[in-house]
């Protein structure tokens, strides 16, 4: 008797995938191969199972409730390439008017920055102060940390940044994935 | 005609070949609604809706990819927003539970055993078996559209597509 037939060439015939030549040789060493047969007969069963499982019906006029939706709809101009351009552009201009005004900028930015960090701590000093939690404490203990291992500092600037960034990548590439689709 | 030539017909201004479109891949969307929603109500307008997003973002659209991975990403992302808003969110585990919508009560009964027995052993298979399975049987996508939805290589589509087969031939056995 001749090689047994693969589960492979079973996986082909469920799907259709074999050629004519293939499926002639599979359904004759099928005849002779009682092995093979009752393979053949269960990945068959298999396919009619998948395809009843499988068997979905698009509700009645559909087409014609989404053709009709579209009428009242316009098809919106592509952002994608002309978002990137236009950010582009915003960063070599706002790169190139902080060279000019540097001297004026820097420390307004750095007052802006200074104002909004304290803000936030504020607001996470007050949010800590109402879930119980003496914020005291805690900036005491981070200032030990700091103070025992000043190698960390740097570790931790960055690591924050870090963090900052990639939640902010983060929230970006989600944005555009779900705008494109 | 390709995809990509009617979606450029839709943006000259000939919207009457989107139906075009909604003909092809009204079973993929229709089909992988279902598998999220498990309602034919539900499934229905975020359908829709998905059809209506794609059509208005058509310009959005790039080529170089296959319409209907973008259309299947765009009703993915349509049934999470609805789930998500009436935040009753189905387990994925059970989310390829199939019942058709169109069956009479009768027939129903019928194929109920044979189907429960079936959705019981996929349900119960591994996501990365299960999901590559059912968007090849149920939603009807080919081995590069699934790859290209999932974003890993055919080969590894193929591959899971037919480990699955196997682990349900062989459960079905036992």
């Amino acid at each position: 008797m001749k090689r047994c037939m693969t589960s492979k060439s079973f996986n082909r015939f469920l799907e259709d995938s074999l050629d004519p030549g293939s499926l002639a040789r599979l359904q004759a060493h099928c005849r002779k191969c009682r092995t093979c047969a009752g393979k053949l007969e269960s990945w068959r069963e298999l396919k009619e199972k998948l395809n009843t499982v499988s068997s979905i019906t698009i509700p009645d006029g559909f087409k014609e409730k989404v053709m009709s939706r579209i009428t009242n709809e316009r098809i919106l101009p592509a952002r994608t390439v002309e978002a990137k351009r236009g950010l582009a552009v915003a960063i070599i201009l706002s790169a190139i008017l902080y060279s000019i005004f540097r001297p004026f900028l820097r420390p307004l930015l750095s007052g802006m920055a200074s104002n909004l960090l304290k803000a936030l701590s504020v607001v996470l000093y007050n949010f800590l102060s109402a879930i119980g939690i003496d914020p005291s404490v805690l900036i005491r203990l981070f200032g030990n940390i700091m103070a025992s291992s000043r190698g960390l500092l740097p570790l931790f600037m960055v690591t924050t940044t870090l963090m900052v960034a990639a939640f902010i990548l983060l929230l970006v590439k989600g944005r555009t994935a779900r705008q494109s689709g | 005609m390709q995809d990509y030539e009617i979606v450029r017909l839709c943006l000259q201004g000939r919207t009457e070949y989107f139906e075009k479109l909604v003909d092809r891949y009204q079973k993929l969307v229709y089909s992988l609604a279902w598998t999220y929603l498990k309602d034919p109500q539900l499934a229905e307008d975020a359908s829709q809706e998905a059809f209506v997003k794609a059509y208005k973002h058509l310009a959005s659209y790039n080529p170089e990819y296959k319409f209907s991975t973008w259309i299947a990403r765009i009703t993915t992302n349509t049934c999470t927003d609805l789930l998500r808003k009436r935040k009753d969110l189905c387990p994925i585990d059970d989310a390829f539970e199939v019942t058709d919508p169109e069956d009479t009560p009768e027939q129903q009964v019928i194929g109920r055993e044979t189907k429960n027995r079936l959705e019981t052993l996929i349900n119960g298979l591994d996501p990365k078996y299960k999901q590559p399975l059912m968007l090849y049987h149920l939603s009807g996508m080919k081995y590069d559209e699934i790859a290209e939805y999932l974003d890993v290589p055919m080969s590894i589509v193929k591959n899971r597509i037919y480990r699955a087969r196997k682990m349900l031939r062989q459960a079905m056995e036992d």
